[in-house]
């Protein structure tokens, strides 16, 4: 047996850099050469990838009217030409057999096809039933005018504001944290932070797995000699803590008491930022009354490294090293957290300490320093945040409850005056509660599947197969198997689409093959449903001059007959829909540019606002002087959306609070989901991915070894997970790719045929409304 | 001139026809194994290869290095190396396709799914000229990763490993359709579209 060892890992790195001597001296080899022809009709055209929220850009291969290829693309500056798995079988994903091609409506308990004639007449006579009690369940999957034109529909057309999307359950947390801090929704920061920092800090984050491309951006550079100190604060060891230089695991929900502990120790060593603090920040307790600095600094007595140390589980001596890190001037540090801060309870308040940490050290709006808010889907920000397809808001950072901000989206929308109404719509657990309970006639779920995601299932969907569902997918899933109208859908680069991903940028893409069978983009779907609604003489449908509210209109002003689907698949309605939305975002100082200036781009970030050489120039980080157009000279940092109108952001005195439900003597352990690398979300797209399906087969439950020890459990062994709610057995994996800390057990939700969210708890945060699904008490039993 | 440059010429395809047996041509059988043993494990031409073999559970981000760091030869099997040691999450785009046993199979429903076939080999401007490269290399920039010739499934080995500067004699052809277009071209017919009648609708491959 021999072992050649003729190239090693050093001569690689000679003979890289020799490669890399050539590539430098000829511009083909570092740039892209360009192909002039594509001799056997071979096409690559750009589109970012509809999977997670960072936003990779892709170059799309097209060849013979089908997907054939993708590779990332160098050219977008999110990703470099690199993708993760998922990326790379974007195209696979759309040609799984069983893609749903025709409309069907429940006859007799069985799905049945019908024209789409007959399953759009279907939806419409059920919504003039009483168009106050339908809803809209959307995503943060929703392009940008899917989203808008649901809003438009029905908070401009039926009445009322029951509209809330997925997103709810991942990113409100986020949305509620920086408006109470800043006054204004969306991060400051962007990625080319991770560049600059040499501290990354992960909150309850496992970002190998979920923003695999953003990780490697870090991993590369420490990998080229970069040194980058990571700490990985977390509840479970992940692929991310292997990477970690300080690993610090604490029990859930202690997060809270923790950031408060390091304040408490900057204000104690007097070493935070004092400048930054008296120009930039006031302070706030809970109660909304203005606080002192004295006033804080008593709050924070409580949350001595001793006490928390105790609390938490971390070691006093971390806690310093935390201190000690936000202690240091010279130090670039850049925060990211997603759904371990999001779904919590408190995920509000969290998201607060984890600004205030980064205000009161001045960690903020510098190059590599920066509080970033990770966001879990492609258009969780371009389309539910900034469109804004929530229960309580309106397009572009505004809200139901204000009089001026309805008056200007009724004028924009040539609506009735009064049209909106004033009142919030159910938040996601509210609306699948309310529907549970019959007070919702139908719900209109698109582009997610909630009866395997929403929490506690067993409650939220129970009734669900007597309930009206109206679902649009592009596979069968767990909810079109409730539903009494399945639409089929065209899916990503079957139709144009915009996504806006987690650092501000928007990404266009035109549509590059055709839906298979009947399936059509939900944008037309949701218009024609609209122009039945009008041809039935549903007086909602009208604008005030009596025409009808959803009309599309060509360059010329004439309007065309999109809800005919021949008529609007040959033209950009997106694009007309883009336009029109773009005057929403300029108020909150989201500023997008036109369409077009995003067709020649790989995205920009907002705001986008134009030069006085007539150039769309993108803000990198906002807030910050030279970088956002809106910041005024000399103001250095000005936060000019501050609800006070003062420029300033708020330090909030949020105290721990312990979970609703904690481990006791009936239901010991923690339980803890979440997602994988190889599969999105619910799965049913990465599921028709013959490598992914292979890679990753099926749900299983990760415990820690001690436990797995004292209980005689083995990889393979069957448990019995039982909460309060739901139970459910999985097979026990104990040195997975994850080791969940002692007492906790840890089940991803991808697998369809296990449904770990019959198991899950649906407390959710009192201020964003957005459930736990990290936390909640059950027993395990070996079967 | 014009003749004198002609002599230098022949000269040269003079000198070349002598060293011709030094430098391995590979024939249509070589190529043809080279490119079915890549085949094999990507889903299309331009996709990252599969793990042919399982991953036990627990990982650190230096145990695939622990055999993909260098070419290693064991029981049989040759392990590959990385070209790309900076992006040591590895499984970021590598995935396993035989899940460990205790994790219980699950049906897959079929796919349609024909992803652009692998490539033929590089072009020659005759005989003796070293062939262009047929694929694009980014993330392979280290081509004797896989041009080495202990990788006895894939036979389109060099045999003047020790030469390591490989773009100094072969190139990357003008059209190579696998090197990405620009913005500006990818989007420039769609772009036509849209302005002139507002239908920005890109018909692709049709
Ligand atoms: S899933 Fe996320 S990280 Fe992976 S390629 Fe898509 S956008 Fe990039």
């Amino acid at each position: 047996m021999s072992i050649c060892t003729e190239l090693t890992r050093r001569d690689f790195i000679v003979q890289s850099a020799a490669v890399a001597a050539v590539a430098a001296l000829s511009p083909s080899l570092t740039k892209p050469a360009y192909a002039e022809d594509l001799p056997d009709g071979l096409a690559w055209h750009k589109a970012p990838c509809r999977f997670c929220g960072t936003g990779c850009g892709v170059i799309v291969g097209i060849k013979g009217g089908r997907l054939v290829a993708v590779q990332g693309d160098p050219q977008n500056e999110v990703n470099k030409g690199l993708l993760c798995a998922k990326g790379y079988y974007l195209g696979a994903a759309l040609y799984g057999r069983d893609r749903l091609t025709k409309p069907m409506v429940r006859k007799g308990g069985q799905l049945v096809p019908v024209t789409w004639d007959q399953a759009i007449d279907v939806i419409a006579d059920k919504i003039l039933e009483d168009p106050l009690k339908f809803g809209i369940y959307g995503s943060g999957q929703w392009t940008v005018a899917e989203g808008y034109v649901a809003m438009k529909l029905l908070k401009g057309g039926m009445g009322s504001n029951h509209i809330d999307p997925n997103a709810r359950l991942c990113m409100a947390s986020a949305v509620v944290g920086m408006i109470t801090t800043f006054g204004v929704d969306e991060p400051s920061g962007c990625y080319d932070d991770l560049d600059e920092c040499d501290t990354v800090i992960t909150w309850g984050n496992n970002w190998a797995e979920m923003h695999p491309v953003l990780f490697s951006r870090f991993i590369d550079r420490r990998n080229r000699g970069h040194k980058i100190t990571y700490i990985d604060l977390g509840t479970r060891k992940t692929r991310s803590t292997v990477a970690a230089d300080h690993y610090m695991e604490f029990v859930p929900q202690t997060d809270m008491a923790i950031i408060n502990c390091v304040c408490y120790q900057l204000v104690k060593r007097g070493s935070y930022d004092k400048k930054f603090v008296s120009k930039f920040v006031r302070f706030k307790g809970s109660d909304k009354k203005d606080m002192t600095f004295d006033q804080y600094t008593k709050f924070l007595a409580d949350y001595t490294p001793e006490k928390v140390s105790e609390l938490s589980g971390i070691s006093v001596a971390h806690l310093h090293l935390l201190a000690d890190v936000f202690s240091d001037a010279r130090r670039k540090v850049v925060s990211l957290w997603c759904m371990g801060v999001n779904q919590h309870t408190r995920g509000t308040w969290v998201n607060n300490l984890i600004y205030n940490l980064h205000l009161l050290s001045g960690k903020f709006g510098k190059p590599g320093s920066t509080p970033f808010s990770l966001t879990g889907q492609p258009s969780a920000c371009g389309t539910c945040r900034e469109v804004g397809t929530l229960a309580h808001a309106l397009p572009g950072g505004r809200v139901v409850k204000s009089a001026e901000h309805r008056k200007e989206t009724e004028d924009f929308w040539k609506c009735k005056p009064g049209a909106i109404n004033p009142k919030p719509g159910f938040h996601t657990v509210k609306m699948f509660k309310e529907m549970a309970a019959g007070n919702l006639n139908g719900i209109w779920v698109q582009v997610t599947n909630p009866a395997q995601s929403l929490p506690n299932l067993n409650e939220l969907m129970a009734n669900a197969s007597k309930r009206f569902f109206v679902v649009s997918d592009i596979y069968p899933t767990a909810t079109t198997r409730i539903a009494d109208v399945v639409l089929p859908s065209s899916t990503w680069v079957e139709k144009n689409g915009v996504f806006g991903n987690s650092e501000r940028r928007t990404q266009q893409w035109f549509k590059m093959i055709d839906a298979p069978g009947q399936a059509r983009d939900d944008v037309w779907q949701m218009l024609a449903v609209a122009r039945r609604l009008y041809d039935k003489g549903f007086a909602g449908m009208k604008d005030r001059n009596g025409e009808f509210l959803l009309a599309i209109r060509d360059d010329n002003g004439k309007e065309i007959e999109a809800w005919k689907w021949d008529v609007f698949s040959k033209f950009n309605v997106d694009k007309v829909l883009f336009n029109e939305y773009r005057q929403f975002t300029v108020k909150k100082h989201k500023d997008i540019a036109p369409y077009d200036v995003y067709v020649e781009s790989h995205g920009m970030r907002w705001p986008v606002v134009k030069d006085e050489d007539g150039v769309w120039r993108e803000t990198k980080r906002r807030f910050v002087e030279g970088e956002d157009p809106y910041v005024k000279p000399g103001k250095e940092i000005q936060f000019y959306m501050s609800k006070a109108k003062d420029d300033k952001a708020i330090i909030w005195a949020r105290p721990y609070v312990a979970p609703p439900e904690v481990p006791d003597n009936d239901y010991p352990f923690w339980l803890n989901t979440g997602r994988v690398l190889e599969h999105w979300h619910t799965g049913t797209m990465t599921g028709r991915v013959r490598e992914l399906k292979h890679a990753m087969p099926s749900a299983y439950v990760e415990v820690h070894p001690e436990d797995a020890d004292q209980m005689q459990l083995e990889d393979g062994d069957r448990i019995n997970i039982i909460s309060r709610r739901g139970s459910l057995i999985l097979p026990v994996v104990v040195r997975g790719r994850g080791i969940p800390q002692k007492g906790m057990v840890f089940v991803p939700f991808f697998d369809e045929t296990k449904l770990i969210n019959r198991v899950t708890l649906d407390a959710y945060c009192p201020m964003s409304k957005e459930p736990d699904y990290k936390k909640c008490a059950v027993r395990i039993e070996k079967v | 001139m014009r003749s004198s440059h002609r002599k230098s010429l022949n000269r040269i395809v003079l000198v070349a026809l002598l060293f011709a047996g030094t430098y391995p041509v590979f024939g249509k059988e070589v190529a043809a194994k080279s490119v079915s043993s890549r085949a094999e494990r990507r889903s299309f031409y331009t996709a990252p290869p599969v793990i042919p073999h399982v991953v036990h559970g627990w990982q650190t981000d230096k145990t695939c290095l622990t055999c993909h760091d260098q070419i290693r030869q064991w029981r049989g099997a040759t392990s590959m190396l990385t070209p790309h040691p900076e992006f040591s999450n590895c499984q970021q785009c590598h995935v396993q396709q035989a899940a460990p046993t205790w994790q219980p199979k699950s049906k897959f429903l079929g796919s349609s799914w024909n992803g652009l076939a692998e490539q033929e080999k590089g072009i020659r401007a005759n005989l003796v000229a070293p062939p262009t490269i047929p694929h694009r290399y980014l993330m392979r920039e280290n081509c004797v990763a896989c041009h080495l010739d202990v990788h006895s499934n894939f036979p389109a080995s060099v045999e003047h490993p020790k030469r390591s500067n490989c773009q100094q004699c072969h190139m990357m052809p003008k059209a190579n359709k696998f090197i990405l277009v620009p913005l500006k071209k990818a989007t420039k017919q769609t772009v036509a579209n849209a302005s002139s009648e507002n239908s920005g609708k890109n018909s692709g491959g049709k």
